[in-house]
């Protein structure tokens, strides 16, 4: 399907395509031609270009990727090591296991381009449990790399060794966060490090670590290929590039899409995403992920998908899992399933999260219930502020925003429930 | 040596340090739960969130480290409110157990609640987590799951200081219960210190549970008399009894920590009976009790007329290495310098020649007696004799016709104690006249010409000198019942009877002539041999 | 005045006042402050006819009471012990220990009644109990009933209601050791059904029982110093089987 205005086919130019998880498909489309052309750079000239380029993490947290990986000390004698973070369990998000499932070599030739630049020799795809398929297809597809001399003791012929493993986690959303999956990778429980120390000089076995998404990486080859402006030249002034948008909820065409970043949020949803189903009328957009403020329909009028707009709309591009609600939806119970996900997936580490978020959850079952008090409203936004910023990790934080947005925003939905 | 500000006062900390140290440090605290001077810091509590002027979010002080100039704020409002806030969150799932608890009167949770809480909880008794509680995990400690406020200092303790790893974490989320695994009981000598270290009463003492509620104690500061090491510790006690020890910290020598014997080591005390009175064996030869002053006049009269016929060589100082350095200094006093004896020793088995040797790389010394070097330092060990074997010899040969001997059992009891009893048995049988010091009754005291009760470790004040040469102070936690003297005490009365200058009023006053007297402690006062103690020559 | 302490006939609330005079209180409140001369204001008010009636007035209260006294409704003295005066629901008399469902007791030997009395009167010796969920339980609990001064710390001080008191005033014994009152006694005794229970101030927190079954007392509104006939008790035979009640 040729590329529509807004909506340039970086990432997901061939997942539509039949065996593209194939080597040989991948080759005659054009695959590895960016690498070889990588390795022919200066390593520092590539840390560069993608600068250059404004490409930002695209799991969540938007870091730009360059800077992350010029913080990497290069004058050390440890060893660096680039770690792919395929633990992608964020409430809505579904966008990078189409990638890995579909077409995993632009994962690892994306990951071939990072180490390269970063001089890594050892390189880890942590891929959460439950994607055991996912697990398998990927490693076909490496096992293919090492046979064709992409991986290895000489990557593409040059003097440069490379090896990437696969490595399932067990099933928790905290592993996702960088220094938790770097925890989990060593064997200990994941719980997320205090930082500073940056996992840019401590990470993974107390050596200089990056921790990319899969989506950032696999963005890598066509920069390469295309050059940094090209990229740059597409989304807005500080949002450059495509994303991918996993759409889920009451809309008539769900499904991963990639759109340019700048695109109204509106129009993607009527337009490409089908509108609301079943004819209904939109009532609240989640845009990233569970993890970011839930904006009304209201809300939702002139603001574009970026991470700018949507930071100033009081929401957040998040993962880009964008979840769609409709009129029929109770607010309240919504916020309950979200909030039993945040409970359940918290570490336990840290004092304020561990308690505060089963608390919540806890409320919210008896608000669905029918036993909530009327005082348990403002319960639940108390909680919210004990549990904000005093935290190790963003997963406390994650919980706040959907408790605050929803019980703000839907408040009469949460007082009729507690009437008695 | 960075400079601060904290709280409008400026500070300067070490190099290195965290602002919760320097805080520690300047006597302005910081409430924590799961910082610890002697652990690994883990900054998970969140309890010590301090305001650091230009960080946007309250920063943990345990894990950030002091920068010239930085302006810190632990005693403002958003600050307050985030500590309570903690605290709340907190006790939404501690359960209800302070009636029960053992730790209630020093528990961190209800500390830090009277001061920065007071706040009425919100959670029905209902939405509690239920976790397993009254778990044993060895024959010292009690685990309750439910009241661990998951502050991983047992974890630490056990990952870094003993290095057997034993308890973790399982579960995740508000369900995390710490334990052992398959609650498999803690198997390592030091296993008690998690005991000290729980800031609630998730960990208790199984030798301390229920014995007596903590505001009825009454705490003195005093030095473990298990072995040589000389841990200080803290003696807990009421009426007269004796109800448990914890370690006080001291950097240079224990830090925070006690060794499971040791801990337990004052239970000997109450083992055996008490002797009571002083026992002189009449022409009967069979032991009857005294007056101290009948039976110091008779040792006194006894002893100059052994000398008076067979010479001073004939007279043996057999002292205890578990005397304080007060009994033995004025031992020597009388039986050396008043009597003019000049064989001395006070080593019982062969373990004390190992005297420095070390049985784990923690803590534990082989030399189960607290005052070891201080009988090297005070003069009391004979190159000919070589311990109580040579005066064994030497009283079977006849060369040694009386002994004036202090004994006193280690508190930590080994296999080779009965066989050690044994030999100072042998010793009393083969002397003709002698005159045992001891505090409990032992059936081969019968055999002793005289008998003087004195009192053991922790019934008198005192100073030890520890393996390193280290003196430190021991106070006095209980007083002796019956007739009981302290060591110090009957050498004074010996000393009076015998016609010598006895002035001393007080262990104080026998220290200060001793550091007189004695070489290697000169230059030491009282006032240094309290904590951390001071190393003499 | 606090809640239930007596009033007499001429002590009214300010709100029943206010109602009384059938204006909103704010209106009562809003009369003018003006300086009195009371000198004057008593002479305005004072006639001779005042002067003789009015102390008449005052002696028909005396004189109602001492023909209610002789009439024998009113009486100061009643004949003790056929005759016992009704103790209010707060008494502070001879201590209880509750129980459990199940009869054991429901301290858990906490303390904290040892530590808030002022006399030092009580002893417990603590020990396991077997149910983790209650863990602790006396082995010994003992009050020395001559030094107890009933000041009823002990039971503000308890987080159980574990220990309440009863409005049994007659302790006394001929020996010294029955003074010393063990858990057996600080349980269940012959005389408790009797005089009831008394001083128990989280009876609606806390689900307790006692070992015996209470005969069932109305609460009452006590005359003050002046005894009512019918607040006088007679005390019937009794007999009370601990083992079956």
């Amino acid at each position: 399907m040729p590329a529509l205005p807004g909506m340039t086919k970086i990432l997901l130019a061939n997942i539509d395509k039949p065996d593209q998880a194939s080597i040989t498909k991948y080759r005659e489309r054009g695959g590895y031609k960016a690498l070889e052309k990588a390795l022919a750079m200066e390593q520092t000239a590539l840390i560069d270009e993608v600068k250059a380029s404004g490409l930002r993490g695209r799991g969540g947290a938007g870091f730009p990727t360059g800077m992350k990986w010029s913080f990497v000390p290069r004058n050390t004698n440890k060893p660096t090591y680039l770690l792919c973070n395929a633990d992608e369990s964020e409430p809505g998000t579904f966008k990078d296991r189409i990638l890995m499932e579909r077409d995993p070599h632009i994962l690892i030739e994306g990951m071939a381009i990072a180490c390269y630049a970063l001089n890594c020799h050892l390189s880890y795809i942590y891929i959460r449990g439950e994607y055991e398929f996912v697990a398998n297809t990927q490693q076909k597809a490496l096992d293919e790399a090492y046979e064709a001399k992409i991986l290895g003791p000489s990557v593409m012929g040059k003097d440069f060794a490379l090896d990437i493993f696969v490595h399932l986690g067990q099933g928790a959303y905290i592993c996702g966060e960088e220094t938790s999956l770097i925890e989990s990778l060593e064997g200990n429980r994941g719980y997320p490090r205090i930082k500073p120390p940056f996992p840019a000089t401590h990470g993974f076995l107390a050596s200089p670590t990056v921790v990319n998404n899969v989506e950032t990486l696999a963005a890598l080859p066509w920069i390469v290929q295309n050059g940094a402006a090209a990229y740059a030249a597409i989304g807005t002034e500080k949002s450059k590039g495509t994303k991918l948008f996993s759409v889920s909820g009451h809309v008539a065409k769900p499904g991963v899409y990639e759109v340019d970043l700048g695109y109204p949020l509106l129009d993607f949803i009527n337009n490409e995403a089908g509108g609301v189903a079943n004819g209904r009328k939109l009532k609240a957009v989640i845009p990233g992920g569970s993890s970011v403020p839930v904006m009304t329909a209201a809300e939702c009028e002139g603001v574009l998908l970026d991470y700018e707009s949507l930071l100033k709309a009081g929401s957040m591009l998040g993962s880009g899992g964008m979840i769609v609600l409709d009129e029929t939806t109770s607010m309240p119970e919504t916020l309950s399933v979200i909030a039993d996900f945040y409970a359940h997936e918290s570490c336990g580490q840290c004092t304020p999260c561990r308690e505060g978020t089963g608390w919540a959850a806890k409320i919210l079952k008896n608000i669905i219930a029918g036993e909530g008090k009327p005082s348990d409203v403002d319960l639940l936004l108390k909680i919210a502020d004990m549990m904000e910023g005093k935290t190790i990790c963003p997963l406390a934080d994650a919980d706040v925003m959907p408790i605050r947005s929803f019980v703000t925003k839907f408040r009469s939905e949460f007082e009729a429930l507690c009437k008695s | 040596m960075p400079k601060f500000t904290l709280n409008g006062q400026e500070i300067e900390a070490k190099a290195g340090q965290t602002i919760i140290q320097a805080a520690e440090d300047h006597g302005v605290e910081i409430p924590h739960y799961c910082y610890h001077p002697d652990l690994p810091i883990d900054g998970n509590c969140r309890m010590c969130l301090v305001d650091v002027e230009k960080m946007p979010k309250l920063t943990p002080a345990c894990t950030t480290l002091v920068n010239e100039g930085m302006v810190v704020r632990s005693e403002n409002e958003r600050v307050k409110q985030a500590v309570r806030g903690v605290l709340e969150f907190l006790l939404i799932n501690h359960p209800v157990d302070c009636p029960v608890c053992d730790q209630a009167g020093e528990c961190r949770l209800q500390d830090y609640y009277m001061v920065y809480g007071l706040h009425t909880s919100e959670i029905s008794l209902g939405m509690k987590v239920r976790k397993r509680k009254v778990i044993d995990l060895g024959p010292m400690v009690v685990l309750d799951q439910e009241r661990c406020v998951l502050c991983s200092r047992c974890i630490r303790f056990f990952d870094h200081v003993t290095e057997t790893g034993e308890m973790q974490f399982f579960g995740r989320g508000d369900h995390v219960a710490i334990g052992t695994f398959q609650d498999r009981p803690l198997d390592n000598p030091y296993s008690g210190n998690v005991v000290d270290i729980c800031p609630v009463g998730a960990l208790t003492s199984r030798d301390f549970r229920f014995k007596c509620r903590v505001w009825f104690l009454h705490a003195t500061d005093s030095i473990c008399g298990g072995c040589s090491t000389g841990c200080a510790v803290r003696i807990d006690h009421r009426d007269g009894a004796i109800f448990r020890m914890i370690p006080r910290r001291n950097p240079e020598v224990n830090r925070s920590w006690l060794c499971d014997e040791g801990r337990l080591s004052f239970h000997e005390l109450n083992k055996t009976e008490r002797i009571s009175r002083p026992l002189m064996k009449g022409r009967d030869g069979v032991q009857a009790p005294v007056t101290w002053e009948e039976a110091v006049r008779s040792i006194d009269a006894r002893l100059k007329e052994i000398r008076a016929a067979n010479g001073a060589g004939s007279i043996l100082g057999f002292a205890s290495p578990s005397a304080t350095n007060e009994g033995l200094f004025l031992f020597k006093r009388y039986v050396g310098d008043q009597l003019g004896a000049t064989q001395f020793d006070f080593r019982v088995d062969s373990e004390d020649k190992n005297v420095l040797e070390e049985e784990d790389q923690i803590l534990r010394h082989f030399d189960k007696h607290p005052n070891s070097i201080g009988a090297i330092k005070l003069g009391l060990m004979s190159k000919e004799l070589g311990g109580i074997d040579g005066a064994i010899e030497a009283a079977r040969a006849g060369q040694i016709k009386a002994g004036v001997v202090i004994y006193f059992p280690p508190l930590v009891r080994r296999p080779c104690d009965e066989e050690v009893e044994g030999r100072v048995f042998e010793l009393i049988d083969v002397l003709e006249y002698s005159v045992v010091l001891a505090a409990h009754k032992s059936e081969w005291q019968t055999a002793a010409s005289v008998v003087l009760p004195v009192t053991p470790w922790s019934e008198e004040e005192g100073t030890y000198t520890n393996f390193e040469g280290r003196v430190q102070f021991a106070g006095k936690a209980i007083d002796a019942g019956g007739d009981a003297l302290a060591v110090w005490e009957a050498f004074a009365m010996l000393l009076h009877a015998s016609g010598a200058e006895s002035p001393w009023m007080s262990a104080e006053d026998v220290f200060a002539t001793l550091t007189e007297h004695v070489p290697a402690y000169r230059e030491v006062t009282l006032d240094k041999t309290r904590l951390p103690g001071v190393i003499v020559g | 005045m606090p809640a239930g302490f007596p009033r007499g006939r001429e002590e009214r609330s300010f709100a029943e006042k206010a109602g009384r005079d059938a204006r909103a209180p704010r209106d009562t409140m809003k009369k003018p402050a003006k300086v009195i001369n009371v000198r004057e204001r008593a002479e305005g008010e004072s006639s001779f006819a005042k002067d003789i009636f009015a102390p008449l007035a005052g002696m028909r209260l005396t004189m109602n009471r001492m023909v209610d006294n002789l009439t024998g409704k009113v009486n100061a003295t009643i004949r003790y012990p056929e005759e016992r005066r009704a103790y209010s629901d707060r008494f502070r008399g001879a201590h209880i220990l509750t129980a459990r469902e199940d009869g054991s007791p429901r301290c858990v030997a906490c303390y904290m009644c040892a530590t808030a009395c002022p006399a030092d009167c009580i002893y417990i010796e603590p020990a396991e109990h077997p149910d983790p969920l209650i863990e602790k339980y006396p082995a010994r609990f003992d009050i020395d009933m001559l030094r107890c001064v009933f000041c009823g710390f002990c039971v503000d001080a308890c987080p159980e209601e574990a220990i309440i008191m009863s409005r049994e005033t007659e302790i006394c014994a001929y020996t010294r050791e029955e003074t010393m009152w063990d858990i057996k006694r600080l349980m269940s005794r012959p005389e408790l059904p009797e005089f009831g229970l008394g001083y128990r101030p989280n009876e609606n927190l806390v689900d307790s029982t006692v070992k015996f079954t209470p005969k069932h007392k109305e609460k009452r509104k006590l005359a003050g110093r002046v005894t009512l006939k019918e607040d006088v008790e007679m005390i019937p035979h009794v007999t009370f089987d601990p083992t079956k009640d």
